[in-house]
């Protein structure tokens, strides 16, 4: 899509929203607990670059739950996983469509090896395609958040939902604890810092929001710093499945704490409504046709797109005021 | 470990009135996300964890799934939350405060049950620490829930320093609450906005406040603007414990009596205007005699909102989950089909 004029922008609103190019290439879609909806969001943002004139390369590095393929209706292609050593050379050489689903799905059962899945990113970063999604598996296994945390956009899925929501707590907790471990380590020495998380993992109780200040309290450093420590990258986050507006303001607590608690910079990128009735069935994979999983939603997800390209947050109701055309002078150069 | 919620409602995520089959297929999906041998889960969460979430999932299983000891927790549930309103009696607020230091939730239904406290106890792990009961009005309280979820982050948010003086709000008697630090502050200042800017104020809310002077201004603020009761205690008094100082009302706007309008008249409007758009809304509010002051008095939508939608002012159309949930608030005060009406605006209007 080429660059726009200022002067169409202001009265364009739809050109504007397909006019800012995401500078990320590799997407990672990650979550605390299954079943919220990583590969139905992988198969749709999928779709809408195809829409948008990228070669797309999906990877399918999720063994459980509805397949890429058959929500895209895309061949997978027959090649060995990765995990397994294999090479993603069959598909570079093999397909033709522009938009590919590789499958890697690890072997169920084991935890793949960190050096599968460095072997896997360096596959990842030759693939011949501009924009490349990767569906993870749930949780925080090392090899998921190896990926996850290399990504150029590591994009983190919630639903407004307590049991849910205390998992992603978690994994946000997981994301702490792998940048202050060698921080700490650096200083204290690799036994120190793993008694300090320890030590204060205990202390809080299972609470990561109180994690990082009983660390700090703990190393006698200061939060601050800590907060500091390690890849400062920022993440991604969808709300899926929000019923209300006030599901929204979940999202919103969710950075809040993630920021003061775990020095985590999340941003709020993204909001998905349940109401749409060929969505949920697309979801739980009960009936709905395939090959359409992917265009569900395309405007919430064109916004969710449009957002990181542009690094805006889901507003608050209060923030509405002129706030999209100010994106669009943004996108316009302005 | 400690669990963020004791609310078997919550950990299947069903509404009190769901039904046995509901209830199974609730089970089945959180069962299936939280399965002891999931991958995601095993990062997660400790073995010991692990055993505990399931216990509960299952414990909450066991209790909905059976109509009598479901209709008990119910009960239990309804009773737990009953009486919130503000107690004019400074006694009567003791009362309802230290219940607050009762036993926990899993032991009040023990005990209603009719089962062994002990043996419930130990189905879930040692370190448990059980949350205080929320007192508090019906389930269906439709901005309960924002403040409970809310809560949850509030709650982990907690500063280890405790210099500074605690404020709790409840509304619905869903207590909001914390406390130290800059962390805490933020959560309270985001409280308020959740309260202030939530869906309209239920007849019954209240909000009770234990409020040191300081923040004294900003409780009497949502009070006003809430519409609400809210009852200051004051935690330093002579006699060393928390007493209620006085209560402040905001003022409730009146009833606003709307009558539906005849579909002839509608269909003229829509006629009139070209179909459902900004104009149909405003055109509609005029024939109603109601003011935009009216409308944003009774939904709590802000006015330049109602005023963009009427007049299909895209720049606040970002989000589409908000315009249309206020959409429908709009069309149910105006006594318009909603659904209908919210889907055929955004189709003419193209809200992206």
């Amino acid at each position: 899509m080429s660059r726009l004029s200022p002067n169409t922008v202001a009265t364009d609103l739809a050109h504007a929203r397909m006019g800012a190019q995401m500078a990320a290439r590799v997407m990672a879609i990650a979550s605390g607990s299954g079943g919220v909806g990583r590969s139905t969001l992988t198969a749709s943002i999928g779709s809408r670059l195809l829409r948008r004139g990228h070669d797309v390369c999906l990877v399918d590095a999720d063994s459980s739950g509805p397949s890429l393929g058959a929500l895209l209706d895309v061949e997978g292609g027959s090649c060995q996983s990765p995990w397994n050593g294999g090479s993603l050379e069959a598909l570079r050489s093999g397909t033709h469509s522009r938009l590919r689903v590789v499958p890697a799905g690890p072997p169920t059962g084991s935890d793949p090896s960190r050096s599968s899945a460095k072997r896997l990113w360096s596959s990842i970063q030759e693939l011949d395609a501009d924009k490349v999604v990767i569906d993870l598996p749930a949780g925080s296994s090392d090899v998921a958040m190896d990926l996850w945390l290399a990504a150029d956009a590591p994009i983190l899925v919630t639903v407004p939902e307590r049991m849910p929501l205390e998992a992603t707590a978690r994994l946000l907790a997981r994301v702490f604890s792998r940048r202050a471990e060698p921080w700490l380590a650096r200083r204290f020495g690799a036994a120190r810092a793993r008694a300090v998380l320890a030590q204060a993992w205990n202390q809080c109780a299972g609470r990561p929001g109180t994690w990082m200040r009983s660390v700090a309290k703990i190393a006698g450093v200061s939060a601050d710093d800590l907060a500091e420590a390690g890849d400062a990258k920022e993440i991604h986050l969808v709300v899926n499945r929000a019923r209300r507006g006030d599901d929204v303001d979940v999202g919103h607590a969710l950075v809040t704490a993630a920021g003061h608690g775990l020095g985590i910079d999340l941003k709020f990128r993204g909001v998905l409504p349940e109401d749409d009735e060929s969505w949920i069935r697309a979801r739980r994979n009960q009936g709905g046709a395939p090959g359409q999983a992917g265009d569900l939603l395309a405007a919430e997800v064109d916004d969710f797109l449009q957002r990181m390209a542009l690094g805006q947050d889901v507003a608050r109701p209060g923030d509405w005021r002129g706030s999209l055309r100010e994106a669009a002078r943004f996108a316009a150069g302005g | 470990m400690k669990f963020v919620t004791q609310d078997y409602y919550e950990i299947l995520n069903v509404a009190p009135e769901a039904t046995n089959e509901q209830v199974k297929r609730a089970y089945r999906m959180v069962r299936q996300s939280f399965r002891p041998d999931s991958m995601a889960i095993h990062s997660l969460y400790s073995d010991a964890e692990t055993e505990a979430i399931s216990a509960k999932i299952d414990e909450a299983f066991r209790i909905l799934s059976s109509p009598e000891s479901a209709r008990r927790y119910a009960r239990y549930h309804r009773t737990g939350r009953a009486g919130m309103s503000i107690p004019k009696d400074p006694d009567a607020f003791f009362d309802s405060v230290h219940q607050l230091d009762a036993a926990s939730p899993i032991e009040q239904l023990a005990r209603q049950v009719g089962g062994q406290p002990s043996e419930l106890e130990e189905s879930s792990e040692p370190t448990v620490e059980p949350t205080p009961p929320r007192p508090s009005v019906g389930p269906s309280h439709s901005s309960e829930e924002v403040v409970a979820q809310v809560e949850v982050f509030i709650d982990s948010l907690e500063e280890v320093d405790d210099s500074l003086p605690s404020l709790t709000l409840h509304r619905g008697g869903v207590a909001a609450s914390s406390n130290h630090g800059a962390a805490g502050l933020q959560a309270v200042d985001r409280t308020v906005e959740l309260l202030t800017t939530g869906p309209v104020a239920h007849p019954d809310d209240s909000i009770l406040a234990e409020v040191t002077a300081p923040k004294r201004p900003k409780a009497e603020q949502v009070a006003v603007q809430a519409n609400v009761a809210v009852a200051f205690v004051d935690d330093e008094t002579s006699s060393g414990r928390p007493m209620v100082t006085d209560t402040v009302r905001g003022q409730r706007p009146g009833p606003l009596q709307i009558e539906a309008l005849p579909t002839e008249v509608l269909e003229a409007i829509e006629m009139n205007c070209g179909g459902i758009n900004g104009e149909f809304m405003k055109q509609v509010r005029r024939e109603l005699n109601i003011s935009v002051e009216e409308i944003k008095n009774r939904t709590k939508i802000g006015m330049q909102m109602i005023m963009a939608i009427e007049g299909e002012d895209h720049s606040y159309f970002q989000a589409r989950v908000y315009m249309k949930g206020y959409l429908r608030q709009i069309c149910r005060l105006l006594k318009l089909p909603s659904r209908e009406i919210t889907e055929r605006y955004i189709d003419t209007v193209g809200v992206e």
